[in-house]
């Protein structure tokens, strides 16, 4: 009776180990891809990493299902962007006009693209253009822009066919191009 | 405008929607991941724990009190036996039974609880008074009881001793002459 019950509990413990170790794989291999993607709805290390931590609690509650979930790159995508979006506060306005100048500015001191790319207001005013598209746009363009996700993932994130997923990034590409040029083209009137 | 603004706006929206997305964790994240899952996994554990325990305690205190406490009937020591005569042909008749006082609880009566009154008599059957016959049989009994000589046969000799008859006088008989005869036939 003894070492039947001590048999169980060897069972057991290899089995919490086994879940352990799974878990901590899942964390190593797939904790960054989780941080892109609360990082490009959230825009900021701080909410991004908080996300990143309640994906994983909900990843860990749901153990009993592990077996259910067969691609954990998507399910941590979506779950990853549900928190996000939970936790989403209205970012602080920038004016486009201001932002539109410093890059017109970059561009006319000899700046590359990359460079101007790189510029915290440039990096503002992408952030203002893409928050002002409509939703069905603004969210495939958003997952889009994390490398890690294929369109057939973006599609189960979403909900959408993957069909769907590459018009729509295609049509908010070409609305982004629009209003940007418009911003140039203005800003070099003045 | 031109060709060559139209392709800088496009390869400067390329390259910021390729920075958009790839802002890197600081150095760590997985460690602090892990740590911090772990320490909210075991609180929200814990929590969930109590929880149970105090529900368990709480049901099990509201059992036992139930089973404690619930209102329920004293049994009560009938006294059927003792109330009926012990010798109906010896004319013992029983005296009422005192009151039979209902078992008292140990506990002191409670207010939350209405106690069931007991309606059943205390006593059964129902001591009443007699009535006129049974008084009557009453007396003659205890005349009989006083003159044994006049008592009632009790055993069956008695019953079978000869009995002295006396001889039967009968009366003689008159028979009176018929009236005549002779007119029948004019009837």
């Amino acid at each position: 009776m003894a070492v039947m019950e001590q048999v169980i509990l060897n069972e057991a413990l290899l089995s919490a180990d086994a879940k352990n170790r799974e878990f901590e794989a899942a964390v190593r291999e797939h904790a960054r891809l989780v941080y892109r993607v609360a990082q490009a709805v959230l825009r900021n290390h701080h909410d991004a990493e908080d996300a990143v931590q309640e994906t994983f609690l909900r990843y860990l509650r749901q153990q009993p299902k592990w077996a259910e979930i067969h691609n954990l790159h998507a399910w941590l995508a979506k779950t990853a962007w549900r928190v996000a979006l939970d936790r989403l506060r209205q970012t602080v306005a920038v004016s486009l006009e201001d932002a539109a100048n410093v890059v017109r500015n970059l561009r006319a001191g000899g700046a590359s693209v990359d460079e101007v790319a790189a510029d915290r207001q440039m990096l503002a005013l992408v952030e203002r253009l893409i928050s002002g598209l409509p939703k069905e746009l603004r969210e495939p363009l958003t997952l889009s822009t994390i490398e890690e996700l294929t369109s057939a993932e973006i599609g189960e994130v979403l909900g959408i066919p993957e069909g769907s997923v590459r018009e729509r990034v295609s049509r908010a590409r070409a609305m982004l191009s629009e209003k940007l040029a418009a911003l140039m083209e203005k800003n070099r009137g003045r | 405008m031109d060709d060559k603004e139209k392709r800088f706006v496009d390869e400067l929206l390329n390259a910021s929607l390729r920075r958009y997305a790839s802002a890197e964790p600081r150095p760590g994240l997985e460690g602090r991941v892990m740590a911090g899952v772990r320490a909210r996994y075991e609180r929200t554990r814990r929590r969930t724990v109590w929880a149970w325990a105090v529900g368990m305690a709480a049901t099990a205190a509201m059992i036992t009190l139930l089973v404690t406490e619930w209102p329920r009937h004293q049994p009560t020591q009938l006294p059927v036996a003792a109330k009926v005569p012990a010798n109906v042909f010896g004319l013992t008749v029983a005296k009422a039974a005192p009151p039979v006082q209902p078992l008292s609880s140990h506990r002191p009566a409670r207010p939350a609880f209405r106690r069931r009154v007991d309606s059943r008599p205390q006593q059964f059957p129902t001591p009443r008074p007699l009535s006129e016959q049974e008084k009557l049989l009453l007396v003659y009994a205890h005349s009989l009881e006083q003159s044994p000589g006049a008592a009632a046969p009790t055993t069956d000799q008695d019953f079978e001793r000869d009995v002295e008859i006396p001889p039967i006088r009968i009366a003689a008989i008159k028979i009176e002459p018929l009236a005549s005869t002779e007119n029948w036939g004019e009837k």
